[in-house]
C-alpha cells in the first residue's frame, strides 16, 4: 500500500501531518468569520469611492468613506492577529515535535539525511507547514469575496460582466505561465547563487594556501568567472521578470480595453448610466484583486508540498527510544565486553568489520591498532549501540547491547575523539554537559584537573564562566580537547573510549593526561585507539585490526611473535625488534 | 557642537560611499536609460489618469477619449516592461561590478587581514553586502529623482486646474508620509528582533544537528529537547510581537490616511462646488492625490527599510581602504640555494610578542625538523620564511641574499608550502593537483607522484580516475587522503625550498612512512623544513631545531639535539630502545 503510493504525491500523507499535534482551529475559524464580514466592509468602501468619483461630495459620503476605511483596517488587523497567532502556534508545536524526532533519529539516519537538511527542515520547512492552514482558510475567504464581488458587478451590468467572465480563462492561463516562469527563474537564481557562494566560501578560507603558492592571479580570474556566472543568471532573471510583468499587465490591459470599448458603447446606446465605467471599473478592480488572491494562495499551498513531504517522511522514519530496553546492572561494576561474530558495513556490499570475535577484559587497558579505514572508530560506535551490527552480537557481561536501554548504556561510556565539538556556552556548561540536573562545581573542577585543564581555565577572564564561543572558537585546539576530556570524565564512565584523543595535543600534555587518567580510573575499562606505539605497548591487551578483520590479539610480547602488522608498526616508529636482532 | 560632529560623521560616511561608487565603475549609461524610461512612464501615467477620469465622468467619445485612453494604456504596458527590464539589468550590472571590485581587492590583501576577519563574514561582503548596496542605489538613491519628477509632474497638472488646489495638496501630503515613515522604522526594529531570534535558533540547531554523535553518546537527548524548545518559544514570542506591531500599524495608518482623504476631498470640494473644477478634473485631481500619497509613502518605506544598508556600505568601503600586498615589487627570484638564515627576527601578534631577536640557521639541501610545545611559534616560523607576514625587525636570507629584496610573487612561487589545513577545492582530483601549476604534467607524471605518496591505488579504484570529483572542499575524501594529495601537489611544483606544517598528521603509521621516504628521494638536494608532531615523523630529520617560547633552545643533528634538549628526549623516548 505504502510502496505503491510512494512515488506519487499522496494527499493523505499531506494531511496526516496536521493530525500529529493540536491545531488552534478556533483562531482560524474566527479569522474566517472576520474575513466574511470584511468583504462587506470592502464593498461598502468601494460604493463610497464610486460616489466620490461621481462628485457626490456630501458630508455623509465623506464621513462614511473615512469610517469604512478605518473599520476595514480594524477588521484586517483582527484577521491578521487571529490567523497569525494560529500560524505561530502551529509553527511552535510542529517544531517541538520535529525537534524531538530529530534528536531520537538513529545515528545512521542522521548521517544519511545530512545535518544541513535537518536544520532547514526545522527552521524553514516547518514554517511552510504552518502556512498551509492559514492559506487554506484565506483561500476560502478569498473565494467567497471573489464571488461576492462578481455578483455585485453582475448586478450593476450583466452584459459587460459576461464579457469579463470570458476573460477568466486568460487570467488562469497567464497565472499558470507566470507561476511556471517564476519557478524556473528561482531555481536558476538559487543554483547560481549556490555556485558563487560555494566558490567564495572555499576560496576565502583557503587564503593561506593561495598566498603561500602566490596564486593570486589565478584566484582572481576564477573569482571573476564565478561572479560572471551569477551575473548571467541575473540577466536571465531580468528578462524573465520583464516577461512576467508584461503578461501580468497584459491581462489587466485586456480587461481595461474591453471595459473602455464595450462600456463606452453601452453608454452611447444609453444602456448604462453616464458614469457607469466608474462603477464597473471599481467592481472589476475588486474582482481582479480577489482573483489574484485566490491564485496566490493556491500557488503558496502548492509550494509547501515539497517541504511538508520532507517533514512527513522524517516524522514517519525510524526512531530510537532512549528509554526502551532492559535496564543495565549497577554502573560501577565493569563487565567484560564480548564481541560475537560481529559484522558491519555502511554500504551492504562493503563490510567495514567482518566476523569479529574477541573479548575486552574489564578493568584493563585495551589498545586497538590498524591502518586508516580498518574499522577502529566504527567498532567504538558499535560498542555504545550507536550503530547496530548487521550480524553477530555484542555483550556487556551477560546483557546484550542491542537489548539494553540506549540512554543508560551510553552514559556508562566516556567517549573522546580526536576532534571533539564544544557547544557555545560557558566552560562549566561544557564540562558538565552530561549532567541532567544542575552542574556540580566540585565535580567539574575535579574532572578539569584530571584533564589538565583546571590551570588554564582559571587563567581565562571569567574562569569557569568564560564563554567558549561558537563551537569553542575562542579557545585553542589543545584547550578545546582538554575540556572535551574533562566532559567525558565528568560523567564518571565505567568504560572510557579514547579514539586518538591525544593526537591534537603536544606529546607532553598527551602523556600527562593519559597517565593521570590511568591512575584515577584504576579498575575501569579503558579502550584506546592510538597511532603512537609507546601508548600501545603499555596496554594490557592489544587488538590488531586489518581491513576490518581481526589479525591478532594479545600482549606486546605475544604480538611480536603473532602479528606482522604490529612488528611493522614498531619498526616504522624506530623501535628495535628483538626477533630481528636475534636474526642478525 | 555635538550636532556638528554628528553631521560630519554622516557626511564622512556619505563621502566614503560615493568614493567607493567611483571605484566601482557603475553602468552609467544604463542608469541614464533607466531614468529616461522612468520619466516617460511618469508622463504616460499622468495622461492615463486624465483620460480615465474623463471616462469615469461619462465622456465616451471614441476618438476624443476612448482611443487615446487605450493608446496610453497600451503604451504604459510596453514601457512598464521595459522599465522593469532596465531596472533589473542595472541591478545585475551594479552587483557584478561591485563584486569584481571587492574580489580584486580581497585577493590582494595580506594574510593578517584574513586572520583578523571571520571567513564567513568576508564571504557575506561579496554575496549579501554587495546586493544590499546595489538595491540601495536602485531603490533609494535613484528614486530620489524619479519620485521627485513624477510628483512635480502631477502637482503641475493639478496646478493647471487651479493653483490654490495644488498648494492645498502640498500642505496635506506630509501627514501620511510622516506616519508611514514612523511605522516603517518600528517594523524595521521588530523585523530585526525576529531575524536575531531566528538566527539564534538556527545557530543552536545547526550546532546540534552537526554533532548528533556527541548527543547520542552522552545520552542527553532529553536535555537538548528541553533547551531547543525554550529557543523555539523565544522565536515564537518575537513573531507574536511582530504580529502586534504590524497589526496595530494597520488602524493607525488607516485613521491617518482617512483623515488625509477627508482633507483632500474637502479641499477639492471647495473648488468643485463653486464650479472651478468640472467632474473630470475633480476625478483626475482625486486620482493624482491618491497616487502622490502612494509614491511618497512608498519612498519613505524603502528609505527606512534600507537603513540597514548603511552597515553594508561601511563594511565594503572599509575593505576598499585596506592596504594591498605589493606582490611585484623587487627583483625576480633566482634559484634559491644555500642556507636559510634568520637574523634577529622580531615578530608579534598584535601586542603579544612572539619572537624577540630570533636567530637560526637552516642548512641547505637537508631535511630540517622544527619541534616544540604548542604555542612556541613553529607555524609562525614557516609563515615568516614564506613571507606571509612582514617582519617587525631582522632579516631572513637564503644563500646570503636578503629575501626582502625579492618580489613576493616570484619568491612565494619558488617556495612550496603544505599548510596544516590541507586545502582542496571542489572539482576533480586532476584539477586539484594541477591548480596553480605553471605547466601541465601528463598522466605518467601524475601516476609517479601519486604513487610516491601512496594514493595511486585509491585513484585507480575510482571509476573516473583523475577526473573523479572530490566534493565541496574535498569533503568526499578522508583527512589522510586530502593530506596525501596536498603533498603530491607540492611535489609536482618542484620547488627549491619545501615547507611542510604537520603535513602527515592525519596519516596512519604506514602512510607516514611511505610519504617521508618519497620526500627524501624526490626532494634530494633541496631544502625541506617541516614541523614535526610526533616521534615517527621526527625520525626523518637530518637536522633539528627546537623552538620553545619563541626562542631556539637547541639546534643541530639528531645526536646533538637529543643531548641538548630535554623536550626532544621526551618526544623521542622510545621505551623499547630507539634504533637511532
Amino acid at each position: 500500500m505504502k510502496n505503491k503510493q510512494k512515488a506519487k504525491f499522496s494527499f493523505g500523507a499531506y494531511l496526516s501531518f496536521f493530525t500529529r499535534f493540536p491545531i488552534p482551529w478556533w483562531l482560524f475559524l474566527l479569522s474566517l468569520l472576520l474575513g466574511f464580514a470584511n468583504t462587506e466592509v470592502v464593498l461598502a468602501v468601494s460604493n463610497y469611492l464610486i460616489r466620490i468619483n461621481k462628485g457626490e461630495l456630501y458630508n455623509g459620503v465623506i464621513i462614511g468613506y473615512a469610517l469604512m476605511n478605518v473599520f476595514n483596517a480594524l477588521l484586517s488587523m483582527l484577521i491578521n492577529l487571529t490567523g497569525g497567532y494560529g500560524s505561530a502556534l502551529v509553527t511552535l508545536r510542529a517544531r517541538k515535535l520535529l525537534w524531538r524526532k530529530i534528536l531520537h533519529l538513529p545515528m545512521r539516519e542522521v548521517e544519511r539525511r545530512q545535518p544541513s537538511a535537518l536544520i532547514s527542515g526545522l527552521v524553514n520547512d516547518i514554517t511552510q507547514a504552518s502556512l498551509v492552514v492559514q492559506m487554506a482558510f484565506n483561500t476560502i475567504v478569498s473565494l467567497y469575496s471573489f464571488f461576492r464581488c462578481c455578483w455585485e458587478m453582475y448586478r450593476f451590468d450583466g452584459t459587460l460582466s459576461l464579457y469579463m467572465l470570458l476573460l477568466l480563462p486568460i487570467a488562469v492561463l497567464v497565472f499558470a505561465l507566470v507561476g511556471h516562469l517564476q519557478y524556473q527563474m528561482m531555481l536558476r537564481r538559487y543554483d547560481s547563487l549556490n555556485v558563487m557562494t560555494t566558490f567564495f566560501s572555499e576560496h576565502i578560507s583557503a587564503a593561506k594556501h593561495v598566498k603561500a603558492q602566490a596564486m593570486e592571479d589565478l584566484e582572481m580570474a576564477e573569482g571573476l568567472k564565478a561572479i560572471d556566472s551569477r551575473y548571467k543568471a541575473d540577466l536571465y532573471y531580468a528578462f524573465m521578470v520583464a516577461v512576467q510583468t508584461l503578461s501580468n499587465s497584459l491581462y489587466n490591459t485586456i480587461g481595461t480595453i474591453v471595459i473602455a470599448l464595450c462600456g463606452s458603447d453601452l453608454i452611447r446606446q444609453g444602456k448604462m448610466p453616464e458614469t457607469g465605467i466608474n462603477d464597473f471599473s471599481t467592481y472589476k478592480g475588486r474582482v481582479d484583486q480577489y482573483t489574484a488572491e485566490v491564485l496566490t494562495h493556491y500557488q503558496t499551498l502548492k509550494g509547501t508540498q515539497g517541504a511538508l513531504q520532507y517533514v512527513g517522511v522524517l516524522l514517519d522514519g525510524p526512531e530510537e527510544d532512549p528509554q526502551a530496553g532492559n535496564p543495565l546492572p549497577d554502573k560501577q561494576t565493569a563487565q567484560d565486553i564480548r564481541l560475537e561474530r560481529v559484522s558491519f558495513g555502511y554500504i551492504p556490499q562493503q563490510p567495514v568489520l567482518h566476523d569479529l570475535s574477541f573479548t575486552i577484559p574489564h578493568g584493563k587497558v585495551t589498545a586497538i591498532i590498524g591502518n586508516n579505514g580498518s574499522g577502529k572508530s566504527t567498532l567504538l560506535k558499535l560498542l555504545q549501540g550507536i550503530y547496530a551490527p548487521d550480524s553477530g552480537r555484542i555483550w556487556l557481561g551477560s546483557t546484550p547491547v542491542d537489548k539494553s536501554k540506549p540512554c543508560e548504556l551510553r552514559r556508562q561510556f566516556g567517549y573522546i575523539l580526536q576532534n571533539n565539538p564544544l557547544f557555545s556556552g560557558s566552560v562549566r556548561d561544557n564540562i558538565a554537559y552530561g549532567e541532567t540536573g544542575s552542574a556540580d562545581q566540585r565535580r567539574v573542577e575535579q574532572a578539569a584537573r584530571l584533564a589538565d585543564a583546571d590551570g588554564f581555565i582559571r587563567q581565562l577572564p571569567n574562569g569557569y564562566d568564560t564563554d567558549v564561543g561558537a563551537a569553542g572558537a575562542l579557545l585553542s585546539g589543545g584547550q578545546r580537547q582538554r575540556i572535551a576530556i574533562a566532559r567525558a570524565l565528568y560523567i564518571r564512565p565505567t568504560y572510557l573510549l579514547m579514539d586518538e584523543a591525544g593526537a591534537s595535543l603536544d606529546h607532553r600534555s598527551d602523556a600527562a593526561i593519559f597517565r593521570t587518567v590511568r591512575e584515577e580510573l584504576k579498575g575501569h575499562t579503558i579502550l584506546v585507539v592510538a597511532h603512537d606505539m609507546r601508548t600501545v605497548m603499555d596496554a594490557d591487551l592489544i587488538v590488531v585490526l586489518n581491513r576490518g578483520e581481526l589479525e591478532a590479539t594479545g600482549t606486546h610480547d605475544e604480538l611480536l611473535a603473532a602479528s606482522p602488522t604490529y612488528r611493522d608498526y614498531l619498526a616504522k616508529q624506530g623501535f628495535a625488534l628483538p626477533g630481528e636482532e636475534a636474526a642478525k | 557642537m555635538e550636532q556638528n560632529a554628528l553631521f560630519r560623521k554622516r557626511y564622512g560616511s556619505f563621502r566614503r560611499f560615493f568614493v567607493m561608487l567611483g571605484k566601482a565603475r557603475l553602468p552609467y549609461l544604463w542608469i541614464v536609460g533607466y531614468l529616461a524610461v522612468s520619466a516617460l512612464i511618469a508622463n504616460v501615467s499622468v495622461s492615463t489618469t486624465e483620460y480615465s477620469a474623463a471616462l469615469f465622468a461619462g465622456q465616451v467619445g471614441l476618438f476624443a477619449v476612448v482611443l487615446p485612453y487605450l493608446f496610453f494604456t497600451l503604451l504604459s504596458l510596453v514601457i512598464g516592461s521595459i522599465s522593469s527590464l532596465t531596472s533589473n539589468l542595472c541591478l545585475a550590472r551594479i552587483d557584478r561590478n561591485l563584486r569584481r571590485m571587492v574580489w580584486k581587492k580581497v585577493v590582494h590583501l595580506p594574510l593578517q587581514f584574513y586572520e583578523a576577519n571571520n571567513p564567513k563574514e568576508l564571504l557575506s561582503r561579496i554575496t549579501t553586502d554587495v546586493t544590499s548596496i546595489s538595491t540601495l542605489i536602485m531603490q533609494v538613491l535613484l528614486p530620489v529623482f524619479t519620485t521627485a519628477y513624477s510628483s512635480l509632474l502631477m502637482l503641475g497638472r493639478v496646478s493647471s486646474y487651479d493653483q490654490r488646489l495644488m498648494w492645498a495638496l502640498v500642505i496635506v501630503l506630509p501627514v501620511n508620509i510622516l506616519i508611514s515613515f514612523v511605522l516603517g522604522r518600528m517594523r524595521f526594529g521588530v523585523a530585526d528582533l525576529i531575524n536575531r531570534r531566528n538566527a539564534q535558533l538556527t545557530a543552536a540547531i545547526a550546532e546540534r544537528a552537526n554533532n548528533m554523535l556527541l548527543i547520542k553518546s552522552m545520552g542527553t537527548e532529553e536535555k537538548e529537547a528541553v533547551a531547543g524548545e525554550a529557543r523555539m518559544k523565544a522565536s515564537y514570542q518575537a513573531e507574536v510581537t511582530d504580529l502586534w506591531v504590524r497589526g496595530l500599524a494597520l488602524p493607525i495608518n488607516a485613521i491617518a490616511s482617512a483623515l488625509q482623504s477627508v482633507a483632500i476631498i474637502l479641499a477639492g470640494r471647495a473648488f468643485y462646488s463653486t464650479g472651478a473644477l468640472d467632474l473630470t478634473q475633480w476625478i483626475a485631481y482625486y486620482g493624482f492625490a491618491i497616487q502622490l500619497t502612494n509614491i511618497l509613502s512608498n519612498y519613505c518605506n524603502s528609505w527606512s527599510n534600507f537603513k540597514g544598508a548603511q552597515g553594508s556600505v561601511d563594511r565594503v568601503s572599509q575593505i576598499m581602504d585596506e592596504r594591498e600586498e605589493p606582490l611585484d615589487e623587487g627583483c625576480a627570484a633566482e634559484v634559491l640555494r644555500g642556507n636559510i638564515s634568520l637574523r634577529d627576527v622580531c615578530f608579534s601578534y598584535g601586542d603579544k610578542p612572539l619572537f624577540t631577536g630570533l636567530s637560526a640557521e637552516i642548512p641547505a639541501g637537508k631535511i630540517t625538523a622544527i619541534v616544540g610545545p604548542s604555542g612556541s611559534g613553529k607555524t609562525t616560523l614557516l609563515n615568516l620564511i614564506d613571507r606571509l607576514y612582514p617582519l617587525a625587525k631582522g632579516t631572513i636570507a637564503v644563500g646570503g641574499q636578503d629575501i626582502a629584496g625579492i618580489s613576493l610573487h616570484s619568491f612565494r612561487q619558488a617556495v612550496g608550502y603544505v599548510t596544516q589545513e590541507s586545502v582542496m577545492y571542489s572539482g576533480t582530483i586532476r584539477q586539484n593537483l594541477l591548480y596553480g601549476l605553471d605547466r601541465t604534467p601528463d598522466d605518467r607524471e601524475l601516476d609517479r607522484v601519486c604513487k610516491a605518496v601512496g594514493i595511486l591505488d585509491f585513484v585507480r579504484e575510482q571509476p573516473e580516475g583523475y577526473d573523479t570529483p572530490v566534493g565541496e572542499a574535498g569533503a568526499s575524501l578522508s583527512g589522510g587522503q586530502r593530506q596525501r594529495f596536498s603533498v603530491a601537489r607540492a611535489l609536482l611544483q618542484k620547488s627549491d625550498i619545501l615547507l611542510l606544517d604537520e603535513a602527515t598528521a592525519a596519516m596512519d603509521i604506514a602512510g607516514k612512512d611511505c610519504v617521508w621516504k618519497s620526500i627524501r628521494t624526490l626532494m634530494a638536494g633541496k631544502t625541506v623544513v617541516y614541523v614535526a608532531h610526533d616521534a615517527q615523523t621526527l625520525q626523518n630529520a637530518d637536522w633539528i631545531l627546537v623552538l620553545e617560547h619563541g626562542t631556539v633552545t637547541a639546534a643541530g643533528d639528531r645526536q646533538t639535539v637529543l643531548q641538548q634538549s630535554a623536550f626532544c628526549r621526551e618526544m623521542m623516548d622510545l621505551k623499547g630502545g630507539a634504533s637511532a
